[in-house]
C-alpha cells in the first residue's frame, strides 16, 4: 500500500493525438500559473513559446520560470525527466505531463498509482473537434486515438470553433460511444482555464466557501487566465458535521453525475470516526487515501462541474451530506 | 630500425573487390592498405617486413555490423541467463541455460560471492519461452536464490522483468496493485513478473539500478573486445544517446590508438527536437577521427514483431493480436524523414513490420520529391517483414536495407505459429528478394538482443534455419559469398563508408577479420562455426581473447 497521500504530487497527464493542442495548453498553463508551481514534462522545447523575460534559467533538460514553474524536456527519456522533477519534488504543487501523441495516457498514470510521491490527478485528453473523425478513419492512427479517447478521465473537445455544427455533434456523439461516462468539456479558444482542469481546489479547513457560480465572469480573453472560462464551470462545498455513514457515501460518489468533472475533500466516517480519508475525483474515477493529521471534525468536498452540473439543491449533488445554505 | 611497411602473408585473402577477389599478401602502411596480391607484387613499394603469423590463416575485410549497440559490452557487468550460448568480453563461454531449476542454480552460484547485502543482483537474457513445460519464473523461485537481497531479472526481449518477494516488497506492489503489467496469479497476488513502463520504473527505482544511464569510455572497451573476438572492426552504436557526456566517452575511447574498433554512433532521433536535432547532428560530425564517425541519425518507428508491437499491415498478427505502436505520430516521423533528409543527413530507419516500412518508404519518397537528393543511402533497418513490392520501391528510390538475419534462429519459430503465419513467415528478412530486386542490403544481431557475430550472422540468411531446424522460406536464402559480401562490403555501402572499409583494396584501413578456415570453402552448414582468431585494425593484429597474439 501506498503511504499516505497528503504530501504526494499531483501528477496530471495531458493527452491526446498531435495537433489537439497539447502544447497551447501548456504553454497557457506555464504563463498563467497563478502562485501554483507546476512541473511540466513536455516532448520538445521546439514547441513551447515561452516568454524569455520569464526563463530564469536555461539548463539543458530543463527550463526554470519567475514563477517557479519548471519545464523539463522528454528527449533524454521519460524515466530520466521524471526521476529530474522527483529529485525536487518538494519545490512543486502539481506535476503535468504532455503524453506524445500515440501515448496511451494511462500507461504513464499507472506511475503514479504506484510511486508514493505521486498521486493520480487525472487523465485529460484533448480532441482536436474538426480532426477526429477523419483521424478515426485513418488505419494508421486510429487505434492509438481511440486507446487515447477511452483511457481519458476527462475529455475536453478543443477548437470547436474550426468544426461546424453537424461535424462538432458528430464528435460528441463519437466520444459518447467510446467513452460513455466520460465529462466532456469544450473549447473554443486557447485560453481554457487548466487550473480548473488540473484541480486546483484547495480546500481550507473552517475557511468560509462561496460557490463559484456566483462569481463573475470575463468576457476579455486576454486579461486574465482565471476568468474567462469559469462561465463552464460550476463549484459547490459540500458539509457534513457528523461523520457520515460510508455505504451511502460510497453510492453518492459512484453515482455522481458525469457533469461532475473534480471532487476533492476529507470525510470522516462512522465506522471509525476517529480518523479521516482524503478523497478525490477526477472524471470517473474516484478514490480515498487515508487522510494525514488528526481527527477531522467535519466532513467537506468541493465539487467542480461543467455548466450540466446540477445545482447544490439537486440530491443527486448533496447525496450524504447537508444542504448548502 | 621500424619498417615503415609491412607485408603480412595469408593462406588467403578474400579481397571482397571485384578486380582482384583473392589474393596472398597485403600490405600496410600508416595503417592503411598499400596494395594487395603477391609477394612479388608488392615488393616493389619498397622496403618491407614480412609478417608470416598469418600464413595459415584466411583474411577477409574486417566485418562491419551495421546495426548494434554498444551496451552490448556492458550487458556482461551482470548475470548472463539467456537460453543459448554466448561469449563474455573476455572470451568465457556462458553455456545456454535450459530450464528453471537451471536458471535458479546460477543465480544461487552468483548469490554466494556476493559480500555486500544492500547490492542487486541483476541478471540479463533470460527467456521462458523456450523452455519446453512453458513454467514461468515466480517470486517463489526467487525466493530460494534469496528472501533479503533485491534480485532484479531482465528478459531477452527487453520488455519484461522478474522480481523477488524483496523488490515487490519495496516497490510497494501487491495484491491492491491495479496498474497494467504486474502479472498475478490465480489468487490476485503478483508473481514478481512485470511488464509496462510503470512496474518497471518502479522496480529499477528500489532496486537503485541505473537502467537508463548513458554509456561510458570503459562500457565502449569492452564492446570493443566483444567485437575483435568474431571479427568486427567497424561497428554501429545504433540508437546513440548524444548528451555531452556520451560524446566524451567515443572521443575518448576512440582516441586511443589502441581502441580495436571503428565506431559508427547513430544518433537516436527520438532524443532531438525536430527543430534543433540535424544541426546537432552535423555539428557531431566535427569530433570524427579516423575511428569515430558521427553523422548518422536513427529513427524508431514501431516495436517488434515477437513483442507483437510491430506495425502491420492486413492482415495482421496471425493469432489475432491487435495492431502494435508508433513511438511518435505517423506524421511526426515523416516531418522527421523530411527534416533530416534535407539537411543531408544520412538516416537508419528501424522498420519491423510492413506497415512501418510502408510508412518510411512514403516519407523517403515524399522528401525527394522536395528535396531531391542523389545517393542518400536512407536504410530501412531490420525491415523484416517488407514485402516485394516493397523492395522494389525501395529500389527504385535508393533505399538500401539492413535485414534481421538472426531472427530467423531465435525466433523464426515463433513467427511461424504466432506472429505471421506460415506463410508471411517464409518471407521474412527477405535476403534473396532484396538481391533480386536490386536493393543494397546487410545483415545484422542487433547485439545485445541477439549475440553480436557476424558469421552466425551470414549462417543465419544462408541457411534459415530456426531453432527448432525448420528451414524458414528456403527461396529465400541466400549464397554464402552474397552472405560474406553483406556482413563487409554490403554493411560499409549503408553506413556511407564503402570508401574506407569493407573490402581489402588499396587505400581503405587496414582493418582485417582474421580467420582459421576458409569461410567459403567449408559447408554452408558449418559457416558458424569457422573460429576466429581476431582482427587487424590500422594495420595492428587484435587478437581475440584466447588466441596466441
Amino acid at each position: 500500500m501506498k503511504p499516505s497521500a497528503a504530501s504526494a504530487l499531483p501528477f496530471t497527464v495531458i493527452g491526446g493525438f498531435l495537433g489537439a493542442g497539447k502544447t497551447t495548453m501548456l504553454n497557457h498553463l506555464l504563463e498563467n500559473a497563478g502562485g501554483t508551481r507546476f512541473a511540466v514534462l513536455i516532448n520538445d522545447f521546439g514547441e513551447l513559446n515561452i516568454d524569455q523575460r520569464l526563463v530564469t534559467r536555461h539548463d539543458g533538460e530543463t527550463i526554470s520560470l519567475a514563477n517557479g514553474c519548471m519545464c523539463c524536456s522528454m528527449a533524454g527519456g521519460f524515466i530520466s525527466a521524471l526521476s529530474t522533477v522527483m529529485d525536487r519534488a518538494d519545490q512543486f504543487d502539481q506535476l503535468v505531463v504532455e503524453a506524445s501523441g500515440v501515448s496511451n495516457p494511462r500507461r504513464i498514470m499507472d506511475i503514479a498509482k504506484l510511486d508514493p510521491g505521486l498521486i493520480p490527478n487525472g487523465s485529460i485528453v484533448l480532441v482536436d473537434a474538426s480532426q477526429l473523425l477523419s483521424q478515426l478513419e485513418d488505419s494508421l492512427i486510429e487505434d492509438a486515438v481511440v486507446t487515447q479517447l477511452k483511457e481519458a478521465d476527462i475529455l475536453v473537445i478543443n477548437k470547436t470553433g474550426l468544426a461546424d455544427r453537424e461535424t462538432l455533434n458528430n464528435v460528441m456523439l463519437t466520444l459518447a460511444q467510446i467513452n460513455p461516462d466520460c465529462p466532456t468539456v469544450t473549447c473554443d479558444h486557447k485560453s481554457l482555464d487548466p487550473a480548473i482542469l488540473l484541480g486546483g481546489i484547495e480546500l481550507q479547513s473552517g475557511s468560509s466557501t462561496k460557490s463559484n457560480t456566483s462569481q463573475k465572469t470575463d468576457g476579455d480573453h486576454q486579461s486574465s487566465a482565471r476568468s474567462p472560462d469559469h462561465e463552464q464551470f460550476r463549484s459547490c462545498v459540500l458539509r457534513h458535521c457528523q461523520a457520515l455513514d460510508r455505504n451511502l457515501f460510497d453510492a453518492w460518489a459512484e453515482s455522481l453525475p458525469p457533469s461532475v468533472l473534480r471532487g476533492k475533500g476529507f470525510v470522516v466516517f462512522s465506522d471509525a470516526p476517529d480518523r479521516s480519508w482524503l478523497w478525490q475525483k477526477v472524471g470517473r474515477s474516484s478514490g480515498l487515501e487515508p487522510g494525514n493529521g488528526g481527527p477531522v471534525s467535519e466532513s467537506a468536498v468541493v465539487l467542480i462541474g461543467t455548466r450540466a452540473m446540477p445545482c447544490d439543491t439537486d440530491p443527486t449533488i448533496t447525496g450524504p451530506f447537508q444542504r448548502v445554505n | 630500425m621500424a619498417q615503415p611497411i609491412t607485408i603480412f602473408r595469408a593462406h588467403k585473402i578474400r579481397t571482397m573487390n571485384a578486380y582482384q577477389p583473392v589474393a596472398t599478401h597485403v600490405a600496410v602502411k600508416d595503417g592503411r592498405i598499400l596494395g594487395v596480391g603477391t609477394l612479388e607484387d608488392l615488393a616493389g613499394w619498397g622496403d618491407y617486413a614480412l609478417d608470416d603469423r598469418f600464413a595459415d590463416k584466411v583474411l577477409l575485410p574486417g566485418f562491419v555490423e551495421a546495426h548494434c549497440h554498444a551496451m552490448t559490452g556492458a550487458a556482461w557487468k551482470y548475470t548472463y541467463l539467456g537460453f543459448f550460448e554466448r561469449r563474455d568480453p573476455d572470451g568465457r563461454v556462458w553455456p545456454g541455460i535450459k530450464s528453471l531449476d537451471e536458471v535458479l542454480k546460477r543465480l544461487q552460484e552468483i548469490e554466494a560471492t556476493l559480500k555486500d547485502p544492500e547490492q542487486t543482483l541483476v541478471a540479463w537474457g533470460f527467456d521462458p519461452i523456450y523452455f519446453s513445460d512453458g513454467i514461468r519464473m515466480t517470486v517463489a523461485h526467487l525466493d530460494q536464490v534469496s528472501r533479503d537481497r533485491r534480485i532484479l531479472i531482465q528478459h531477452s526481449n527487453g520488455h519484461l522483468l522478474n522480481v523477488n518477494r524483496k523488490v515487490l516488497e519495496l516497490a510497494g506492489i501487491d495484491a491492491n496493485t491495479d496498474v497494467e503489467g504486474v502479472m498475478k496469479d490465480a489468487d490476485g497476488h503478483p508473481t514478481g513478473e512485470l511488464g509496462e513502463m510503470a512496474a518497471q520504473y518502479m522496480a529499477y527505482r528500489v532496486t537503485e539500478v541505473r537502467r537508463f544511464d548513458g554509456i561510458d569510455a570503459e562500457d565502449l572497451r569492452s564492446f570493443a573486445r566483444v567485437a575483435t573476438n568474431v571479427g568486427v572492426t567497424t561497428a554501429t552504436d545504433l540508437h546513440a544517446q548524444v548528451g555531452d557526456k556520451n560524446v566524451e566517452a567515443y572521443i575518448e575511447a576512440t582516441s586511443n590508438e589502441n581502441y580495436p574498433l571503428r565506431l559508427v554512433p547513430a544518433a537516436a532521433a527520438l532524443t532531438l527536437s525536430v527543430g534543433e536535432g540535424p544541426e546537432r547532428v552535423k555539428q557531431l560530425k566535427d569530433h570524427n577521427n579516423k575511428k569515430l564517425f558521427f553523422g548518422l541519425c536513427k529513427i524508431m518507428t514501431d516495436g517488434s514483431i515477437q513483442g507483437f508491437t510491430g506495425r502491420l499491415k492486413w492482415p495482421g498478427y496471425f493469432n489475432g493480436r491487435p495492431n502494435g505502436i508508433w513511438n511518435l505520430p505517423p506524421q511526426t516521423l515523416t516531418q522527421m524523414v523530411d527534416a533530416y533528409h534535407a539537411a543531408g543527413i544520412q538516416m537508419h530507419m528501424h522498420t519491423n513490420g510492413d506497415e512501418a516500412s510502408e510508412l518510411m518508404i512514403d516519407a523517403i519518397e515524399k522528401a525527394l520529391h522536395k528535396t531531391p537528393r542523389p545517393d542518400h543511402r536512407h536504410t530501412l533497418t531490420h525491415c523484416q517483414m517488407a514485402d516485394e513490392s516493397q523492395f522494389r520501391r525501395m529500389a527504385k528510390l535508393g533505399i538500401c536495407s539492413n535485414l534481421f538475419a538472426n531472427h530467423i534462429y531465435y525466433w523464426g519459430d515463433q513467427h511461424f505459429a504466432l506472429t505471421m503465419g506460415p506463410d508471411r513467415a517464409t518471407r521474412m528478412d527477405a535476403c534473396a528478394t532484396a538481391k533480386q530486386t536490386g536493393v543494397p542490403f546487410t545483415i545484422h544481431s542487433d547485439a545485445p538482443v541477439t549475440p553480436l557475430d557476424p558469421l552466425f550472422t551470414a549462417w543465419c540468411a544462408v541457411n534459415r534455419q530456426t531453432t527448432s531446424g525448420r528451414i524458414l522460406g528456403p527461396n529465400e536464402r541466400i549464397g554464402v559469398d552474397d552472405a560474406l559480401r553483406a556482413i563487409t562490403l554490403g554493411a560499409a555501402y549503408t553506413l556511407h563508408l564503402d570508401h574506407l572499409v569493407g573490402s581489402i583494396e588499396p587505400g581503405k584501413f587496414a582493418d582485417f577479420a582474421i580467420l582459421e578456415q576458409d569461410p567459403a570453402e567449408v559447408s554452408p552448414e558449418n559457416l558458424k562455426d569457422v573460429p576466429v582468431w581476431g582482427t587487424v585494425v590500422d594495420g595492428i593484429a587484435r587478437p581475440a581473447a584466447g588466441s596466441e597474439a
